[in-house]
């Protein structure tokens, strides 16, 4: 009888090791999707600087848990006050998948991770930009991230997890003193292909719109808890163009960014914080990513938000939406993890009640 | 009155004022267009070059458009002959397509295939006698498979077509064999041409049907070094084409197209819109780009003899020399036999092997190995960068005009230079070559340079104390 419970015992041991190791490392497989945290801000060299002086602003990134793949830097600011000389790359984006082109005011370039195996992940600096003081500002003057910078995540639970960016501001002295001009008014604007003054959008369907649709209606939601929202009314969508909707405090001017081929359109939250959106033509078949982009009037902090939406007929039927899939599926899962565990921790259990029972 | 006044008739009159019209108002409107076309090359901006010396950017790369493309001049291994011409290339990798028709590696189909690598090996074991790694265009499809024996046209059992995949890739990538790492296999060449399948993106002729075939053969290779396996290879960057391979839900490893464009600047605007079109599927935008085939025009042109094309090339790189491609592949190495207008970058052998003066400017381009200097001030026909490396600092610049007559004497200023003896060194590709020693006393250095037509140039500033 003893070797009969000795071997028994000895058979839960061999069954509960490999269980017990199969759970550790489905724990360590475990994680779950993250929201959007990713953070932008700029960063002077010098608190001021004098005219002709080359001023080295440093693009600067915090991931939160996300992983990012890749990342649209795109900058504007005063003409009057910068010339834009050059933007590169910096130590936490090692690849540039676009080359850095500055213009009038502007200031683009698309830097990445060296791979998915190795992608941005942490705090750190992204780019550099250089600028050369033109003349002189008696307040400081800003150079912030325009609506399609785009931060875009790996495995996350939407494609931009960008989710606020802060700009970035210095004094210049000397020189002819430009204020009468203020800042932000010579700051290009985006090209608005379809300014949508709500709450009177042009819709074919006969649903009126105003109102929020319950969350059955909508097929994507914002991915993070915010002020601001966006999300893709199905039932209002027309021909391949969407209704977009969402929330945004009140009075505010919001900004939507419609990728792959990007479009813009600005729209104005209503005294309940509601605003919407059309794009002026038909989207094509495929997936679509929409960023919507807030901005602070007096810090000139952007709240940012994204969705993912599937247009898969464009012209001529009817469209229908749906959540597009991801590569890097979630690894691991809860229900299967818990399971295991109780059967690890009951075979265990067991097996020291036996040992127990025959010894002492 | 005059006499033909008199004599002729209001009717008379009439039509031959009718037929005169006729007649004038065609020269008038090619006039008037030649005008228009004389003006528009007149405007644009010279350039006004300034080096910020102390502002440095990121490494630059000189290996990405050390590849090259041999097309199916023919049915041989064409790179056999001129082997120590290609060697001086440096290549790193080379790309090979009719890979099934001019080789002879199936024969028969079904359970009844065999396959006969030797002849491509031979083309193979070439390539890597030049130091550089294959490309293999998987095309097109072998006659003893395909529909109608036809080379463009669908096999009669896709699985055939996947285990030719298979066969090639573990022949070549796969330990036991070939034994070779790094190799990039490209689903057709062309797809989207009639004169290799007109392939669409449904139907019977669908290019996600072959590519999915191709994927499904890589698939089950076994014991193989890493490999790349890749596409859509069609004639431009087309964004249904890439986009539709990317939503496909085959294994893809790089993204690869052609670029036969006059203005070079469409380079940077391509490269862009490929990684914005990307941006919804962020894996994709890490993965290799590759442009397997590139030059201004896909005809035959005896401006591929040229000058032209040297400067069309540097000018090209100049575009992708930041955030470009990860390899572009100039087109085509050799040129076939009898050919006077070709695009090759060395003649036939039947010519006299004599390389072209495309050939010369890798090789002057890597001279600006470093990291990338802050350069403002480009123009529309004189472009460049500049580099640093030790003590050196270089500045490259090319005058490419597609019209082809444009000359500018450019300002170059070097800004935030160490003050000090230097030695200023002047090298045109294809001209002169002279050494002065200077002093410069402040931070700042400039200097006119004139820019021939199609001419190619770097600066050097070295600091000899």
């Amino acid at each position: 009888m003893k070797n009969v419970l000795l071997i028994f015992v000895g058979i839960i041991l061999l069954v509960s090791i490999p269980i017990l190791v199969f759970f550790v490392g489905q724990r360590q497989e475990l994680r779950n999707k993250a929201a959007p945290a990713t953070t932008l801000s700029i960063t002077p060299n010098t608190a001021s600087a004098a005219v002709e002086d080359t001023i080295i602003w440093k693009i600067l990134i915090n991931t939160g848990e996300n992983r990012v793949a890749s990342v649209k830097i795109s900058l504007i600011f005063d003409q009057t006050r910068f010339e834009a000389q050059s933007i590169t790359n910096s130590t936490l984006a090692p690849r540039i998948l676009n080359q850095g082109t500055v213009g009038a005011g502007t200031a683009t370039i698309t830097v990445a991770a060296e791979s998915t195996a190795k992608p941005i992940n942490g705090q750190g600096e992204i780019a550099i930009l250089r600028l050369k003081a033109l003349s002189g500002s008696a307040s400081p003057v800003t150079v912030q991230f325009a609506p399609d910078t785009f931060v875009a995540g790996i495995g996350e639970e939407t494609v931009n997890v960008l989710t606020s960016s802060q700009p970035g501001s210095i004094t210049i002295t000397g020189g002819n003193d430009l204020t009468a001009a203020p800042t932000d008014s010579t700051i290009p604007t985006p090209v608005i292909s379809s300014p949508t003054p709500i709450p009177t959008p042009v819709i074919s369907s006969p649903t009126p719109i105003p109102t929020i649709k319950p969350l059955e209606n909508l097929i994507s939601q914002p991915g993070t808890p915010s002020a601001l929202t966006v999300s893709i009314l199905k039932e209002a969508s027309t021909g391949g163009v969407p209704v977009i909707i969402g929330k945004a405090p009140p009075g505010s001017t919001v900004t939507i960014v419609i990728h792959s081929t990007p479009q813009t359109l600005v729209a104005i939250a209503d005294e309940n914080g509601n605003w919407i959106a059309t794009p002026s033509s038909s989207l094509e078949s495929g997936n679509h990513t929409v960023v919507v982009t807030t901005q602070n009037a007096t810090t000139g902090t952007t709240e940012t938000t994204s969705s993912m939406f599937t247009m898969e007929t464009a012209i001529g039927g009817t469209e229908s939406t749906s959540m597009i899939g991801e590569e890097l599926p979630t690894s691991g899962s809860t229900e299967i993890t818990a399971i295991l565990l109780f059967i690890g921790s009951l075979t265990m259990v067991f097996g020291g009640l036996t040992l127990v029972k025959k010894y002492i | 009155m005059n006499i033909l006044e008199q004599d002729a008739s209001p009717k008379i009159t009439s039509l031959i004022s009718f037929i005169a019209v006729l007649i004038f108002l065609p020269l008038l409107l090619f006039a008037t267009y030649q005008s228009i076309t004389l003006i528009t090359r007149a405007v644009g901006t010279p350039a006004a070059i300034v080096v910020d010396t102390k502002a440095i950017l990121e490494p630059i790369k000189t290996d990405f458009y050390h590849a090259f493309a041999q097309g199916g001049e023919e049915s041989v291994d064409m790179i056999a002959p001129v082997l120590s011409e290609v060697k001086g290339l440096r290549p790193k990798f080379i790309r090979l397509d009719h890979l099934y028709d001019y080789y002879s590696v199936v024969s028969g189909s079904g359970s009844s295939m065999s396959f006969d690598f030797s002849r491509l090996d031979g083309a193979v074991n070439t390539i890597l006698a030049t130091g550089a790694k294959p490309l293999l265009a998987l095309s097109y499809m072998p006659a003893s498979i395909a529909q109608g024996g036809s080379i463009i046209n669908p096999p009669n059992d896709w699985n055939d077509w996947a285990t030719v995949v298979e066969k090639t890739i573990q022949h070549y990538s796969g330990k036991g064999e070939k034994n070779l790492g790094g190799v990039y296999y490209e689903v057709w060449n062309e797809p989207d041409l009639a004169s290799f399948g007109s392939w669409k993106l449904s139907g019977e002729k669908n290019y996600l049907t072959l590519y999915k075939y191709a994927a499904d053969g890589a698939k089950r290779t076994s014991n193989t070094n890493w490999f790349y396996l890749g596409g859509p290879a069609t004639t431009g960057l087309y964004k249904n084409w890439v986009m539709a391979l990317a939503s496909s839900g085959s294994r893809v490893d790089f993204f690869s197209w052609h670029s036969y464009l006059p203005d070079p600047i469409r380079y940077t605007t391509d490269q862009a819109n490929f990684i914005t079109w990307m941006l919804p599927y962020p894996w994709h935008t890490l993965k290799p780009t590759l442009i397997t085939e590139f030059g201004f025009t896909g005809d035959k042109s005896s401006l591929y003899n040229s000058t032209y094309a040297a400067a069309y090339t540097a000018a090209a790189i100049r575009q992708m020399i930041s955030g470009g491609p990860t390899y572009v592949f100039s087109f085509e190495l050799k040129d076939g036999p009898g050919q006077s207008n070709g695009w090759g970058l060395v003649a036939h052998q039947n010519a006299g092997k004599k390389p072209k003066p495309r050939y010369w400017v890798y090789a002057f381009m890597d001279q600006m190995a470093g990291n990338r200097l802050q350069v403002t001030g480009e123009g529309t026909w004189v472009t460049g960068f500049a580099s640093t490396k030790e003590k050196t600092i270089r500045l490259f610049l090319v005058n490419f005009d597609r019209n082809g007559s444009h000359v500018e004497t450019v300002p170059v200023k070097f800004t935030n230079l160490d003050p000090g003896n230097y030695t200023y060194r002047q090298h045109y590709l294809f001209g002169t070559d002279t050494t002065t020693q200077i002093t410069i006393p402040n931070t700042i250095s400039e200097q006119k340079i004139y820019m021939g037509t199609h001419s190619v140039v770097i600066i050097e500033l070295t600091k000899t104390d």
